[in-house]
């Protein structure tokens, strides 16, 4: 950060990254993309679905725990799909689920992520022979991240959510509201 | 009573219906004619000295020649357990329900309905337990084939080991 503070006069003059800050002692003026802005407070209030089909949600239920702590990431669980920004698919998803789920994604407002948790989710893992178990997740709905592990450690999905973050921090606004009305005309 | 006690005891009743005790390893059991399975379960039941009030499970087995129930019932007055088969043919698997006797058989004949396809007659209400309710064939028969698609969900996925 470069700073430069005139005591005579109190001018402050600092940027850092994509903020820009410029006043003195009667009021300041920040500048910055919108972008940023708008990504910024997105990133970092990340409320996943209450939402798990098998054993991964275990450790799902153990990342919001005191050890990994989610809640400092202002990541809480929400009960229905409509307030929730991510869905974290955590465990095998059979056939009978799938619809579920998918309705499940179709009921969660945009800008949405799904996180698949587990080789389950991944791949279908130690079903893949099964006659009932879906074989990845990503057959039905898009992924934005993949965590491998049967099942993850907390730190792993932490990790997970963490890049998902960085995903966040990165986007666009202008072109997530036009993956939205794509979406939109899809269905 | 353990099972040659009990075989002795039954073999008085269905003299022509039941099969010698076979031990295979820890598990005896003898094999009995389907079309008694309704009289036969209810004098395991309630004669006394036998009093086998608790049915543990029903497994069903595909052995491909023909399919076989596996009955597993425990009595709390005595403590022991007895296994009981039965073999049914696999063009016809029809079957008399034991539900009105024992109730906990009820889950386990959908059960053994859904994924073996056994049908279990007089049962109050066979449907599928597990699989949806559309889902077609039966999932644990030896010659079952999946199909390549669910409701437009593809079954299988495609493999990527091998190819980098
Ligand atoms: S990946 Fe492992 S822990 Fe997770 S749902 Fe599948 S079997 Fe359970």
């Amino acid at each position: 950060m470069d700073k430069e503070v005139n005591n005579n006069n109190s001018v402050i003059n600092a940027h850092t990254g994509d903020l820009y800050l410029e006043g003195d002692n009667t009021g300041f003026v920040l500048l910055s993309k919108l972008s940023f802005l708008i990504n910024l407070p997105r990133a970092n209030s990340l409320w996943y679905l209450l939402f798990s089909p098998a054993c991964c949600g275990i450790e799902l239920m153990q990342a919001g725990g005191t050890r990994t702590d989610l809640d400092r990431f202002g990541m809480v669980f929400r009960s229905t799909p409509r307030q929730a920004d991510v869905m974290i698919v955590g465990g095998t998803v059979t056939y009978k689920m799938a619809e579920r789920v998918k309705l499940l994604y179709q009921q969660m407002s945009e800008p949405k992520y799904v996180i698949s948790m587990g080789s389950c989710a991944n791949c279908g893992g130690l079903f893949d022979r099964s006659y009932s178990v879906l074989k990845g997740v990503d057959l039905i709905i898009p992924v934005d991240i993949y965590i491998p592990g049967c099942p993850p450690r907390p730190e792993a999905l932490l990790d997970g959510l963490m890049l998902l973050q960085k995903k966040i921090k990165s986007e666009d606004w202008g072109r997530i509201v036009s993956r939205h009305k794509a979406r939109i005309d899809e269905l | 009573m353990n099972i040659s006690e009990v075989h002795t005891e039954v073999k008085k009743f269905f003299p022509e219906k039941i099969s010698d005790v076979i031990a295979s390893g820890p598990l005896s059991f003898f094999y009995f004619e389907p079309e008694i399975i309704k009289e036969l379960f209810l004098v395991l039941r309630d004669k006394i000295g036998m009093e086998f009030k608790h049915l543990s499970y029903i497994a069903a087995v595909d052995n491909k020649e023909c399919f076989e129930l596996v009955y597993c019932l425990y009595s709390y007055r005595w403590g022991n357990v007895i296994h009981l088969k039965t073999r049914l043919s696999r063009e016809n698997p029809i079957i008399k329900s034991i539900s009105d006797l024992f109730v906990a058989a009820e889950w386990h004949e959908r059960e053994a309905y859904d994924l073996m396809g056994i049908i279990f007659e007089e049962h109050p209400d066979l449907r599928r337990i597990m699989m949806p309710d559309d889902f077609e064939g039966h999932p644990l028969r030896k010659d079952f084939k999946e199909k390549d698609n669910y409701h437009g969900i593809p079954t299988s996925r495609e493999k990527i080991l091998g190819k980098f």
